[in-house]
């Protein structure tokens, strides 16, 4: 007898055998034992997901002598007849040979007919979304106004390309990909009914390269039984041309480790052994993938990155792996790719640990430097306020001393102008650039306009403005700062040369000359210069 | 409906035109007239069916009409597809049916339907008009519990709503994953939210809506295992990546709106956006917190460079599963 394979031998023959999609069998089973039958089924999903399976079993639970039933015989000749695709009553049509109108014009007119000794006559139409445009209007034709006794089973993996007329007129199933504990399960129950041993690691290997479908799984164990009595992982990457899951963990864990004399020496070993590195990123992908979503516990292969890091590698073995297909020599990339993520520190511990190296220098340095590197420690951990969403803290520590605290204010002038700026206190930072701290007193702080500017001086003086300026003057000091403005040269100051002045003269100041009330008004508003005085 | 039980019970209109959207009302009425042609005995030769078209001429309708019935019943005329029907011929068939007032049954189905046109007003007043109107919102919520309620199960509205979500509007695919759905349950008389998020499948058009905007919430919420599960419900479905790339695009703008929008007023800002509703950005601004501005911009480069990627070819369900690792990492 020729051989069978075994996804074929091991095709489930009742709805008690079928391997998970229990939503499915559950509803076909209740729509049998009830007898509410639809005239056409649409069963969606990814190849090897068992679809014809059940659609063949849906065909023996409706045309068994003991029939329509759940719990069909499987003896009767309809139920031999159809498990050995000789049934006269079901009838498979393959739609991608058989796409065009003229087939399904045939089909409609054999619709015709009942039944020959069944109950039901079942079309199975497999890929169905194969059709013509035209034979899917011709089928729909069937199905709006379908004869009695006649029952199709639509099978497709892609529903999209079906049209929504023929959709609505369908009682739709969606098949689901299996999981890996369910491929697992069921070829340990295979293998032992055929007496083949195997290594539980071998089977997982099979079932994640099968994607989902149990067609597939079944097709590389025939092809592992085969080639060797007792399926090992060995084995089956040898079949599947890929390396097994404990090399790809014990390739990271040496990139883990930075061993990259281990590193290069597997790939090489990979590569002479005519292993295809590109499946191999791809599993190596596939495997940090598990890793992300904590299917796999990194710790317990003892690898150290962190979630930040695995995604990080994931992006740089992507790049290696799109790069793998434009390159005649694979290992290449494979290499760039390690080099990457071990010679260059690149990867988001290594730049986390660096970045908080640099923030705890830089807190030492404040502690030893409190009062004269205020602005620089300020400035230096801004960075990082800003990051964290905090107020800024400068300050500065005055003394008893008026000339010290109007060293450390000139020495900060332009730290207190942006502190304006940052307090949105553009109109007084503007005015205050104008002017130069020229003394202190106790706790005022006079500033020194230009003749010309005494706009800028007159605007800052008004309440509405000054206040603001003190109180950000006052937070920076620590302590309550008034403000008073005079005219005069700041050179004249910055050279320790003041004036001769006090402050409560500034308000007629010597050096004004006596102009009209008027004048002198407009001098303060606008500054400049007097030429010339004309009466109107 | 109504009109079933008067096409079932009392004498046949001169003319029934059946005109909507809703082909699972057309065919009801189609089915109650089928059956109403039958009931003399004498099998289907009191029914006939003439489908509409450009070409059809006025000989092949009024010979129909004009036959006598067998066994003294009552002969049924179904022509579908009346909006094919040629102008003149139609004018021309309400002349006929004036002039011979003892013709038999007409019924005229029509998918689209211009009560402006004087053929139509003049079928209007001779005979019934019968609407097929698509059910929506609380209206079809009922329909549903009405349908469920005649076999003895029950739906609560949220559980129904969940239903309408994947199924979408149209009665003939609701009655099939309804009846999908009673089998499922079985014995069971309630039908609640996981019987139908096992067995009921997401319709074309339903699912783009349903999962990607699920997805995109998984995205909002750094919730990595949930948004790849409606990517590959997406995928699996034949979701182009490149329809869904704008999306997760739009969803990054929203997040960025939503924390840079400072005093502005939501619909000040969703008006800037060129949104149509200020509902997205509301939804945004809960989930603005779980990204930070570089985040949101390594997103955009993110989104730039898998565009380009898929363009050339790389692999799209690996792509994308990675661009939302990234994400909500």
């Amino acid at each position: 007898m020729a051989y069978l394979s075994l996804y074929r031998r091991w095709r489930s023959q009742s709805f008690a055998d079928v391997v998970g999609q229990t939503h499915i069998v559950q509803t076909l089973q209740n729509s049998l034992n009830s007898g509410r039958i639809a005239h056409a089924y649409l069963f969606t999903g990814p190849r090897g997901t068992g679809k014809t399976t059940i659609a063949r079993l849906l065909a023996k639970g409706l045309n068994c002598v003991n029939g329509p039933t759940a719990d069909f015989c499987g003896q009767c000749h309809e139920c031999v007849g159809i498990t050995n695709g000789n049934s006269l009553n079901v009838i498979e049509i393959d739609g991608a040979s058989n796409r065009g109108i003229d087939e399904i014009r045939e089909l409609r007119e054999q619709v015709r007919f009942a039944p020959t000794d069944g109950r039901y006559r079942v079309y199975i139409i497999d890929e169905v979304h194969m059709l013509t445009t035209e034979a899917f209007n011709a089928l729909l034709k069937t199905l709006e106004e379908p004869p009695a006794r006649v029952v199709f089973i639509l099978a497709t993996t892609d529903p999209q390309k079906i049209p929504a007329t023929i959709l609505s007129r369908c009682q739709r199933y969606d098949f689901r990909r299996f999981s890996t504990e369910q491929i697992c399960e069921h070829l340990r129950y295979v293998l032992s009914k055929e007496g083949v041993q195997a290594e539980q690691e071998a089977l997982e290997l099979v079932a994640e390269h099968a994607q989902g479908g149990m067609r597939d799984a079944l097709g590389i164990i025939d092809q592992c039984m085969a080639y060797s009595d007792r399926i090992s992982s060995q084995v089956v990457s040898e079949i599947l041309g890929v390396a097994p899951r404990s090399r790809i963990v014990s390739f990271l864990q040496a990139l883990d480790k930075q061993k990259l004399e281990s590193v290069f020496k597997e790939i090489n070993d990979l590569y002479m052994e005519g292993k295809n590195l590109h499946q191999f990123v791809k599993d190596i992908i596939s495997f940090l993938r598990d890793l992300v979503l904590q299917t796999v516990n990194a710790a317990d292969l003892n690898l150290s990155w962190s979630k930040a890091d695995l995604v990080q590698m994931l992006e740089v073995f992507s790049q290696c792996e799109r790069d793998m297909r434009y390159v005649s020599t694979t290992s290449i990339p494979l290499e760039l790719a390690v080099l990457k993520l071990t010679q260059i520190p690149t990867t988001m511990s290594a730049l986390q640990q660096k970045v908080n190296q640099l923030e705890n220098q830089i807190a030492e340095l404040a502690k030893a430097r409190p009062v004269t590197a205020a602005t620089a420690t300020s400035a230096a951990t801004d960075t990082t306020r800003e990051a964290a969403n905090e107020e800024p803290e400068f300050r500065l520590n005055v003394t008893r001393d008026d000339a010290a605290n109007l060293k450390l204010i000139q020495d900060n002038w332009h730290r207190y102008l942006k502190s304006l700026h940052e307090e949105r206190l553009v109109q007084q930072e503007a005015f205050l650039r104008e002017g130069f701290p020229v003394q202190v007193e106790k706790n005022v702080l006079i500033i020194a306009f230009p003749k010309e500017r005494g706009f800028h001086k007159a605007s800052i003086e008004q309440e509405k403005h000054r206040e603001p300026a003190e109180r950000v003057l006052s937070k920076m000091l620590g302590k309550q700062f008034k403000i008073q403005c005079i005219t005069g040269d700041s050179e004249q100051y910055k050279s320790n040369n003041p004036p001769e002045m006090s402050v409560s003269e500034e308000t007629k100041s010597e050096s004004e000359p006596e102009y009209d009330e008027s004048v002198n008004a407009a001098l303060r508003m606008f500054g400049g210069k007097i030429i010339e005085i004309r009466d109107k | 409906m109504d009109i079933i039980q008067q096409i079932k019970t009392k004498p046949l209109a001169k003319v029934y035109v059946v005109h909507g959207p809703d082909q699972y009302k057309q065919d009801q009425v189609y089915k109650a007239l089928y059956e109403r042609a039958l009931e003399d005995g004498f099998g289907d030769w009191n029914w006939v069916t003439i489908e509409g078209h450009k070409e059809l001429a006025l000989s092949e309708l009024t010979n129909e009409l004009a036959t006598a019935p067998w066994g003294g019943g009552q002969r049924i005329i179904a022509v579908s597809q009346g909006d094919q029907i040629s102008t003149e011929v139609m004018n021309n068939l309400v002349k006929w049916l004036k002039a011979n007032p003892a013709a038999n049954s007409l019924a005229l189905f029509f998918d689209k339907f211009d009560q402006r046109l004087k053929a139509i007003k003049e079928l209007l007043t001779m005979g019934v008009a019968i609407p097929c109107e698509t059910l929506t919102g609380e209206g079809l919520i009922r329909w549903i519990q009405d349908y469920l309620a005649l076999r003895q199960k029950s739906i609560k509205v949220e559980v129904a709503e969940l239903f309408l979500e994947r199924v979408g509007n149209d009665l003939n695919l609701i009655t099939n994953e309804l009846e999908k759905l009673l089998l499922f349950i079985g014995s069971e008389t309630t039908v609640t939210e996981q019987h139908v998020q096992e067995i009921t499948s997401f319709v074309p058009g339903q699912l783009e809506q349903g999962a990607i905007f699920k997805m995109v919430e998984a995205i909002s919420a750094k919730d990595q295992a949930q948004a790849l599960d409606y990517l590959h419900q997406l995928i699996d479905a034949g979701e182009v990546p490149l329809r869904i790339l704008p999306l997760i695009e739009r969803q990054l703008r929203l997040l960025l709106a939503a924390k840079t929008r400072g005093n502005q007023s939501i619909s000040a800002v969703t008006q800037a956006m060129g949104e149509t509703s200020d509902f997205a950005l509301k939804k945004a601004l809960r989930y603005q917190n779980n990204f930070t501005l570089e985040e949101l911009y390594q997103g955009f480069a993110d989104i730039v460079q898998v565009d380009s990627e898929l363009k050339f070819g790389a692999d799209p369900e690996q792509i994308m599963e990675q661009l939302i690792i990234k994400l909500c990492a």
